[in-house]
């Protein structure tokens, strides 16, 4: 199946009215489309991407498409985006009201002709397509690949899945668990057990839709922490900067934070150290040493646990028949004599035995612990350490004194983001207590209640066989998709490294795995280049692997890119086998596109669209293939491409 | 756009390591491909699991 994008058409929108043919020159492979900065690349980017899937559209994200310009301004604008499947030709549009700020889906499948209300893909994609599909092939190389490299965040594992299709097996769990419980709805139940299970089916319920909470919570999380991260690590840079521009204050804050460092850890010791002698029950004085003092001094008087032993060996021996039924003789006596000995000896090693060891021996060790001392010791350590940090913080105070927004803003999201990271990290990860109510937020914990709940269920409706037989099934399946995901994963990161070695010729850096997300070779995070760099690999390694022929769509595909590595990206874009279309600036062509024309064996496309002024319009007189609307231009061909600039006069 | 390969092979070699017919792993990696190509309606895809979890030796 092949899944290509033929154009797209906008009026009354935030950036000018265009009309882009993508075909225009008789091919759709690869397509470097070039917009000046400010034109519309994001916009175009994100309704291309709502193009291929239903969104709900909010008022607040409908008023950020409508014109800027009082003079543009329309009540009524559209994105139409032009598609082909299989040569096969539909049309998606969608329609805003930026009056009553609304918007609207028609389509037009080429077999059905005109368009209808709504959004409706061709049968041969619908099943296929998906927001978070849509999300992987159409990129911003700076905001989208960011998350396949942070621990707390699964895209780069979502990808893996999506495109070598393990969600599959996922949907065959869900397929095998669907049947199930419609077996068990349809074996109705009289009287009491009908009522057991209507309990049973609430709390199900109320199981599911907690899930469902702790799910969107866990995606919401993931995405305020991709959100902010910029923010948040250039804020913290210009503070760190802002720190060391002092050098007195920096020199005396070093000096304070040692300080700092060694009491912390005193203080932590003598806290580990307190803990342990508290453990020790018996070395030190108060009233569990009394009471365990009695307690094992009334064991010792009933003679437990030995003497419980002996009465019954004593009454076993005075029988004349065994409690086997056979005779008792004189030798099976002495061999039960014997087996009793041993047997209190091995008793004496047992729990109880130990119990009463421990406390002899810590209460004859009397007053060994000094748990005032430590207490002491504890609370001066933690004055230490509180004027340390209390000092420390007035010097960053004094020094940040020009930055005191900044710096609550960024202590702020620094308190936010720790949050979530261990919800993300913990939280939702918790094992299974038997305490836990269906309020908890471990998704573990969860769904271990779930299958307490289902087997129960299964149990009371007599459904138990084919109950027993999908959990058996579904951890084979569940079995296999671990099994993929590390093996594929292992491939991919083989197959990447390949490219890495390729395309970075002086300081590689290697993904060393691919889990939840794309681990790199020695060092936590990549800069923005690095990983979109990377990003871009793994994408492309991904898209070949998974034989898919749908469109690669990048904007900014060479961003933070150095010449070699530029170079190289236009040689991995030309050996692509499904469609390409990548967003450009001017500064992006040297060594980029400039390199790609050198290779391009596909005849592709090169197309400048820009916003319509008099210096524009006269540079483009000549031009035919051309396509011109009141506000904007979109011109087709290499030539134009290569020499046009953002400088409007300095074309 | 169609499932990789070591999907497949992974699923065919669990099922083995636990003993199920090789009349069961044709069933449900059919199924599987069939998904994969298709939409299936509910009353067929209700019939082939059925068919699926009969053969399933526990």
């Amino acid at each position: 199946m092949n899944l290509n994008i033929l154009g797209w058409k906008c009026e009354g929108l935030r950036c000018p009215d265009f009309n882009v043919e993508i075909n225009e020159r008789g091919n759709n492979s690869s397509t470097f489309f070039q917009m000046p900065n400010g034109t519309g690349k994001t916009t175009t980017l994100r309704l291309l991407k709502r193009s291929l899937y239903n969104h709900e559209f909010k008022s607040s994200e409908i008023e950020e498409f409508k014109a800027k310009k009082k003079e543009e301004y329309k009540k009524e604008g559209f994105f139409e985006a032009k598609f082909a499947v299989d040569g096969k030709i539909f049309y998606i549009r969608i329609n805003f009201d930026f009056e009553k700020k609304i918007a609207s889906y028609s389509s037009s499948l080429s077999d059905e002709g005109g368009y209808v209300l709504g959004f409706k893909l061709p049968k041969e994609i619908e099943n296929i397509i998906d927001k978070e599909l849509v999300d992987l092939l159409l990129v911003d190389l700076e905001i989208d690949v960011k998350p396949m490299f942070r621990d707390s965040q699964t895209k780069a594992q979502e990808a893996i899945r999506k495109f070598c299709k393990i969600n599959l097996l996922e949907s065959l769990i869900n397929d095998f668990k669907n049947f199930k419980d419609k077996k068990r709805k349809e074996s109705s139940q009289s009287g009491n057990v009908q009522n057991q299970i209507n309990t049973e089916e609430t709390r199900l319920n109320k199981i599911d839709i907690r899930i469902k909470e702790v799910e969107k919570k866990k995606d919401q999380y993931k995405k305020y922490l991709n959100d902010t991260e910029e923010e948040y690590l250039s804020g913290k840079k210009q503070l760190d900067d802002a720190l060391q521009r002092d050098s007195q204050l920096n020199r005396r804050r070093q000096e304070l934070e040692k300080k700092r460092d060694e009491v912390k850890s005193k203080y932590d010791e003598i806290l580990t150290k307190n803990l342990n002698d508290i453990k020790n029950i018996g070395t030190y004085e108060n009233n569990l040493k009394i009471e365990v003092k009695e307690f094992v001094n009334n064991l010792d008087e009933m003679g437990l646990p030995e003497e419980e032993v002996r009465i019954f060996f004593d009454k076993i021996l005075k029988k004349t028949d065994c409690i086997c039924g056979e005779k008792l003789t004189d030798d099976k006596k002495e061999v039960i004599k014997k087996a009793m000995d041993s047997f209190i000896s091995q008793e004496e090693a047992g729990i109880i035995g130990k119990i009463k060891d421990a406390v002899r021996k810590n209460t004859q060790e009397h007053d060994k612990v000094d748990l005032l001392a430590n207490s002491s010791l504890i609370q001066q350590l933690k004055q230490e350490l509180d004027a340390t940090n209390e000092n420390i913080n007035i010097l960053n105070n004094k020094a940040l004194k020009d930055d005191r927004n900044l710096s609550d803003k960024i202590k702020k999201l620094e308190k936010e983001r720790e949050f979530k990271k261990e919800f993300l990290d913990n939280i939702i990860n918790q094992e299974w207590k038997a305490r836990d109510g269906e309020d908890t937020e471990s998704l573990l914990s969860l769904g271990e209640q779930k299958k307490i709940v289902e087997k129960k269920l299964a149990e009371l409706s007599g459904t138990k066989e084919i109950e027993e037989k999908v959990i058996f099934l579904s951890e084979i399946i569940e079995e296999a998709i671990v099994a993929s995901e590390n093996e594929i994963s292992k491939e991919i990161t083989s197959e990447c490294n390949k490219k890495i070695q390729e395309m970075f010729i002086n300081n590689p850096i290697y993904i060393n795995s691919i889990d939840k997300h794309i681990v790199l070779e020695g060092q936590a995070e990549g800069s923005t280049g690095q990983e979109a760099r990377i990003g871009i690999i793994f994408l492309l390694t991904i898209l070949e692997r998974s034989s898919i022929h749908f469109p690669l769509i990048v904007d900014t595909p060479v961003k933070g890119m150095d010449n070699a590595a530029k170079r190289r990206t236009a040689g991995f874009i030309s050996d692509l086998k499904s469609q390409f279309i990548c967003f450009v600036i001017d500064a992006d062509k040297p060594n980029f596109t400039v390199e790609y024309i050198k290779l391009d064996k596909k005849n592709s496309n090169f197309i400048t669209a820009f916003r319509r002024s008099k210096e524009f319009d006269k540079l483009t007189d000549s031009i035919e293939t051309k396509k011109i609307s009141n506000n904007g231009q979109v011109v087709y061909g290499y030539p134009f491409f290569e020499k046009f600039t953002e400088e409007e006069d300095s074309i | 756009m169609s499932i990789d390969s070591v999907v497949l092979n992974k699923i065919k070699e669990k099922l083995s390591e636990k003993n199920q017919s090789e009349d069961l792993i044709k069933e449900l990696t059919e199924f599987l491909k069939e998904k994969d190509a298709k939409s299936i309606n509910i009353e067929e895809k209700n019939q082939t699991l059925e068919k699926i979890l009969k053969k399933i030796r526990l």
